[in-house]
């Protein structure tokens, strides 16, 4: 196992009777840093998590978390009191108060914190005589994260984090997310919000299918990846263009766009040589090369 | 011990609400019968029949069809139609600990519950002018836990493998009521009746017991049972760490 990586999987697979949820995943994620799971709705992100966590068994391959081992029991409890889990619907035991909710969580963990708690339980305003059924989505979502956060754990997952929250409770929760990765905890999230991921994170793995499509650094992304657009008089051949590194190409009448990973001078050139009109280079957004990863699909 | 507490808090609606209906059961229909019996010489039940109108009529058939399977209900598979699973999956605990808690509190409830009759029959026999023996009644209750348990680990069995907030609870109830059937009515499934044992009879149809008394422990049988149960509530743990959340 590679120590700079908390998340390592190797051929991970999940099978349901027919149905391959996760093909051959092989991911990292590299410690304290915020790494994005970005995919569309039921590429595999949450079963790939739950896999991660223990909550469900690999059909093949293997894995470690923080070292351990995901499908040995004793080495997955281990792992869970260094792993703070936020899942979709952030749902909490809804007939504790809130205030029994943190009395609860924080008797399984040696290394909670009480200021963290006191601090995030007046920022966050939780009312803590209150059921917890009787708590809104948003109110809910700042439970879940003080009770992850009052514990400073290696590493904080969080499945579809945004799902349900008003752009306000957004906003904090990525400023959260920010805040808990400059304290040292690695956060590795999944969505399918390209706005978010792009916002937050250091790395986005994309997932499509339930195999891993691209695992890159937004920085990498932004420096690697142009958009080229080319205009013709006639309407050009995508044959012409079809090389390495070229992600994706789009024809509309006699314009050409282009999404490239590398040879974007050799494009260049062949667009001249080829009697180009206009040539124009971009740099791109996540979302370009999102909508390229999981091409042919929707 | 905060999964205990957990699995008590999920289970305690149902619990009281049991508790509150079998006690409330048991008193009127003491104060039912022997308003009824008031106008015999003898203005009193006696043994006999406080033990034929409550440990062989409606109260062993109510409670063992319903008790169980209530206090069954829940599992982790049940959780996740809450959306709570991935929450208890994801604590530092094992998959056998969280279960155990809900096995353990399941058990306390059961004889809390038993212990209901064993201590309103007596009570209420003394107020009415009656004397039914607290030592007999007790007897009863742990016969009633034993047996109960191999029922109560079954309705346990059923609320893990069938998904949904209710399934497991009328699964549990149509089980229940097939096995009586079944044990009941035909003869080579008779070895296999608890029923005789639940009123507090060693031989194999029910019936008055002298002086409406229960006969000694059938302590081979209740091994048995006990056994049975055991390893129900093992395949229970078995099957919950093989699932899938």
């Amino acid at each position: 196992m590679n120590r700079a990586n908390v998340v390592e999987t190797n051929g991970l697979t999940k099978r349901y009777r027919s149905v391959e949820a996760v093909r051959s995943l092989n991911l990292s994620v590299p410690k304290q840093q915020i790494t994005g799971f970005l995919g569309r709705n039921g590429a595999g992100k949450s079963t790939t998590i739950k896999m991660l966590l223990g909550m469900t068994h690999p059909t093949a391959g293997t894995g470690t978390v923080l070292g351990k081992r995901i499908d040995d029991p004793k080495q997955s409890c281990e792992m869970r009191r260094c792993v703070a889990y936020i899942g979709e619907d952030k749902q909490s035991y809804a007939y504790f108060t809130v205030e029994e909710m943190i009395r609860f969580t924080k008797s399984f963990y040696a290394d909670w914190r009480p200021e963290v708690e006191t601090r995030l339980v007046k920022e966050y305003e939780l009312p803590l005589n209150r059921k917890i059924r009787a708590l809104s989505k948003g109110m809910r979502t700042k439970l879940a994260l003080l009770l992850a956060l009052a514990r400073r754990p290696a590493l904080l997952v969080l499945d579809e984090p945004s799902e349900g929250l008003d752009p306000v409770a957004i906003e904090g929760l990525l400023q959260t997310l920010g805040a808990a990765s400059a304290e040292g905890t690695t956060v590795f999230f999944s969505s399918h919000q390209i706005a978010e991921v792009e916002r937050v994170a250091d790395r986005v793995c994309i997932i499509d299918h339930g195999s891993l499509v691209m695992e890159a650094s937004l920085d990498q992304i932004r420096q690697d990846y142009r958009n080229i657009t080319l205009g013709f008089s006639v309407r050009p051949s995508e044959s012409d263009f079809q090389l390495d590194g070229i992600e994706r190409i789009q024809t509309d009448g006699r314009q050409m766009t282009l999404l490239a990973k590398q040879h974007v001078n050799k494009v260049v050139e062949r667009a001249h040589d080829l009697g180009a009109v206009s040539v124009d280079v971009t740099p791109v957004g996540l979302r370009e090369v999102f909508l390229a990863s999981v091409k042919g699909e929707a | 011990m905060m999964l205990w507490y957990k699995a008590w808090r999920e289970s305690r609606g149902r619990f009281v609400l049991m508790l509150a209906f079998f006690a409330a059961y048991i008193i009127v229909n003491f104060l039912r019968v022997s308003f009824l019996v008031g106008s015999r010489p003898s203005r009193t039940m006696g043994t006999e029949q406080i033990y034929f109108e409550f440990y062989i009529r409606w109260v062993p058939i109510l409670f063992f069809i319903f008790v169980p399977p209530l206090l069954g209900a829940g599992s982790l598979l049940q959780e996740r139609s809450y959306g709570t699973a991935a929450l208890s999956l994801s604590l530092p605990v094992s998959r056998s600990r969280l279960v155990c808690a809900r096995i353990g509190i399941g058990m306390l409830e059961f004889a809390v519950l038993c212990l209901v009759p064993a201590i309103l029959i007596p009570a209420m026999s003394l107020i009415e002018g009656d004397s039914y023996p607290i030592s007999a009644a007790f007897h009863l209750a742990i016969l009633w836990i034993v047996c109960g348990a191999a029922l109560l680990a079954a309705s346990f069995l059923l609320s893990t493998v069938l998904a949904g907030q209710y399934t497991g609870l009328a699964g549990g109830i149509v089980a229940i009521f097939t096995y009586y059937y079944v044990t009941d009515g035909w003869p080579f499934f008779r070895l296999f009746n608890m029923a005789p044992i639940i009123i507090g009879l060693n031989t194999a149809r029910p019936g008055t017991a002298p002086h409406g008394l229960p006969e000694a422990f059938p302590l081979l049988n209740l091994f048995v049972i006990a056994m049975v149960a055991l390893a129900l509530f093992v395949t229970v743990i078995e099957i919950t760490r093989r699932q899938d959340f």
